[in-house]
């Protein structure tokens, strides 16, 4: 691809994402992006070359050799149990798709690059519960999102790479009215309206990496992401007449809904790639990850009702209800550890078979759960493995490389308990853990 | 072109089997969930006569099963005569249902106010499964009164009648105890919850007949309410294994209305520590009271006595029934 041609590609992306209500994003943080970047449990901040530095070092596209292509499939089997019964949280299943696209500006080595997850249960899923409703907060439908990110990369001195961009999400805001009289006693002679009046907002956050290299050493890096998180807000209001028998009494109910979701923290990791032996790459991140930003997910809601209840009328009205206001979590930051090991082994000039695995530890952000909310999770160990066919200059149709991937991670969510303390609590004791199981392939043509 | 498709979501994933104490809120049961052609949210209504203040026992003794017995009492009729539900009931009625909550339409008479003592009033059962039989605590006139079935239904008096009289002393001294609840626990002693002065009380006992009562109320009523009365004790174990022990109550405000709530205790001793939140009734003009809990495996039922409507022909009592979790849909009714 040439400068110009790579450029307004990414130029064109950059002005159709400005003016796009609709994009949405979730970075599917917990399972990998690609299939290399999963089997070494995400160990690839001073590493991925592929379309996966978009989410993981944006500054690793610049690494590029020519034009990329990547698409794969990933599905992550969720095994989680709640006092010893399965809690049915959804798999998170669906295509994964990437492009890099390099070139040089004004001398400047420069990529472009756009990864997306695209969840087979839709493009967004977003589920409310009550405050005091337990829930696997970090895997439920917080991951049933469209993850979709876009990044540029430099390479302004030979040892030093910088990146950034953009993912995206997209907020909602609604307003429901209705208006006109209700005849209780006769339905159908009920005159009512009502309105709708929906908007799509875009909630943007940054992606931004740099990365330094050291000749026979390897390369270090560092990588920051902004948080993110959907605010649903719903307005309601119905104003009009309630007519019972020969009385109309008149009424106005107002509701005010807001709402976190889909909460992704921003995050800082730094990370160390060791390449001083040929063929073997052994790379440690040490990520930051700022859980205490986190937001109750319970909607904040605010009704009132007025009603002229004629004098010696039979209605009585229901007890007014307070405003509703959630309870804080109280997550806590963590540092997430993640080792990489990457083994290429050679078989002739043109054939590679890169061997992989890793391991991650995530300390649950959710403190103990003792009060009103029961948010369910547990220490995480994430075990990975995986393995490829890098096939190169297969001749003229394909002079770059075609490479295979595949990956299989099991992580491991030793039994938390969950001890209430006030003994008339709803929801009770508890447990909570369980497993959860990935498998994913990717294909890459790089031209 | 702009061009758009929408499609309704499904309700997804992440709620099955969530932890729940099986304690409440608790729903009304709905039309579909209640079988003999009652009434839903009414168990029990008029058709049987005014029937109030159920206590329902597990059959057999298995969570797994449904099966239940219930002993309520009501205002039997005189000859010639339809009974007055206002007057104070004077038999107790054995119903049975096979899902929990179906009752038969016809009861059996299994006790009524005959004994000295008693005052012509029996009421607010209590009853309990032994290995010797169902042991039913009573309200009488006298006080807390005790009788024995081998079988469920021939009920025998106790001969030390009554098993908690009128306080010579203590927090509730003068006053007549009413409306027992009374557990045993698993090291075989026993605890009996009672009302007093609008308070509840409690008292131990290691053989269910000779009972101490305790220095002070152990629930009171908080302030601005007017009472806090019929209490229903409830054991029950957390999902980690740690004993709890349920005090269902009604509680009475100073309008006149009424709800069921529920304060627990960690262990069999110590405080009780009140529930976040109503577990029946916010809100209704019902004025539900006498809750009974029963707890299955997977869902508990709470029946109460409360109005059979809200009009003024519907003053009489009926018993209503509930279910938590609230959002659990109970299996088919039987019959």
């Amino acid at each position: 691809m040439t400068a110009h041609s790579a450029l307004g590609v990414a130029l064109g992306f950059f002005a159709a994402s400005a003016v796009s209500a609709e994009a949405r994003a979730a970075l599917p943080e917990s399972y990998g992006l690609g299939s290399r970047a999963a089997s070494m449990a995400g160990a690839v901040g001073a590493d991925a070359k592929d379309f996966s530095a978009v989410a993981y070092n944006p500054a690793g596209l610049v690494e590029a050799r020519g034009l990329s292509i990547s698409v794969g499939y990933t599905a992550n089997f969720h095994a989680l149990r709640s006092s010893g019964g399965d809690a049915d949280v959804d798999d998170v299943r669906g295509m994964v798709a990437g492009v890099v696209a390099p070139g040089k500006v004004m001398g400047v080595p420069f990529a472009f690059g756009v990864a997306v997850h695209l969840p087979d249960s839709g493009l967004s899923f977003l589920k409310a519960r009550k405050q005091d409703a337990p829930r696997f907060e970090l895997y439920d439908t917080r991951q049933q999102l469209l993850f979709l990110a876009a990044t540029l990369a430099l390479r302004p001195l030979p040892w030093l790479e910088v990146g950034g961009g953009m993912g995206y999400l997209s907020a909602t805001r609604g307003r429901f009215s209705i208006r006109g009289s209700a005849n209780l006693a006769s339905p159908f002679d009920s005159a009512l309206e009502h309105e709708v009046d929906a908007d799509l907002t875009s909630v943007r956050y940054p992606i931004l990496g740099v990365r330094a290299w050291r000749k026979r050493w390897g390369a270090v890096g560092v990588a920051y992401r902004g948080s993110s998180q959907l605010e649903l807000e719903l307005d309601a209001r119905l104003a009009g007449t309630v007519a019972l028998g020969a009385l109309a009494i008149p009424l106005v109910y107002e509701l005010e809904a807001r709402t976190f979701s889909a909460f992704t923290p921003a995050q800082l990791t730094s990370s160390f790639s060791f390449q001083r032996i040929a063929n073997l790459n052994v790379n440690l991140d040490l990520s930051w990850v700022q859980w205490s930003a986190y937001e109750s997910p319970a909607a904040r809601i605010n009704a009132k009702l007025a009603v002229e209840v004629p004098p010696g009328a039979p209605v009585s009205l229901p007890a007014s209800a307070l405003p509703a206001t959630p309870t804080a979590p109280h997550f806590r930051d963590r540092i997430v550890p993640r080792v990489g090991v990457e083994w290429r082994l050679p078989i002739g000039a043109r054939i590679e078979v890169p061997l992989r695995c890793g391991y991650a530890y995530e300390a649950s952000p959710v403190p103990d759960q003792r009060g009103a909310t029961t948010f369910l999770d547990a220490d995480r160990h994430s075990f990975a493995l995986g393995a490829g066919l890098a096939l190169s200059e297969l001749g003229a149709v394909l002079p770059g490389t075609l490479r295979f991937d595949v990956h299989a991670a099991l992580g491991v969510l030793p039994t938390r308990r969950i001890l209430k303390q006030n003994p008339a609590d709803f929801v009770g004791d508890a447990s909570a853990g369980g497993h959860i199981v990935g498998l994913g392939a990717n294909a890459e043509l790089a031209f | 072109m702009v061009a758009g498709c929408s499609t309704l979501a499904d309700a997804g994933g992440g709620d099955a089997n969530a932890p729940n104490a099986l304690a409440g809120p608790f729903r009304e049961v709905r039309r579909e969930e209640l079988g003999q052609g009652r009434t839903a949210p009414y168990a029990l209504r008029d058709e049987d006569g005014g029937v109030r203040d159920v206590s329902v026992l597990d059959d057999d003794g298995d969570p797994a099963t449904l099966g239940v017995i219930a002993l309520a009492a009501r205002r039997g009729a005189s000859a010639g005569s339809t009974p007055d539900a206002s007057l104070p009931t004077n038999e107790l009625v054995r119903f049975s249902a096979r899902d929990g909550r179906s009752f038969e339409l016809v009861p059996t008479v299994v006790l009524a106010a005959q004994a000295a003592g008693e005052g012509g009033v029996v009421g607010a059962p209590s009853a309990l499964r032994l290995a010797d039989g169902v042991w039913l605590y009573y309200a009488a006139a006298d006080g807390i009164r005790l009788a024995h079935a081998t079988d469920g239904l021939t009920f025998e008096r106790d001969s030390t009648n009554p098993v908690l009289a009128t306080a010579t002393g203590g927090w509730d001294e003068g006053h007549t105890p009413s409306s027992p609840s009374i557990v045993r626990l698993p090291d075989g002693s026993w605890r009996m919850f009672y009302e007093a002065l609008g308070a509840v009380g409690e008292a131990r006992s290691q053989d269910g007949r000779q009972w101490t009562r305790g220095v002070e109320a152990v629930l009171r009523p908080p302030d601005g309410a007017a009472g806090l009365v019929a209490p229903c004790a409830v054991l029950s174990r957390s999902a980690l294994g740690r004993e709890r022990l349920w005090l269902y109550h009604s509680l009475e405000s100073a309008d006149g209305r009424r709800t069921i709530e529920v304060a627990a205790r960690e262990g069999f001793d110590g405080p009780f520590i009140g529930g976040t939140a109503t577990v029946f009734g916010f809100g209704s003009e019902l004025a539900p009271t006498e809750p009974n809990v029963v707890r299955f495996a997977d869902f508990s039922l709470l029946f109460v006595t409360q109005r059979a409507g809200k009009s003024a022909a519907q003053a009489y009592p009926g018993v209503a029934v509930g279910v938590a979790p609230a959002a659990l849909g109970l299996p088919a009714p039987n019959p």
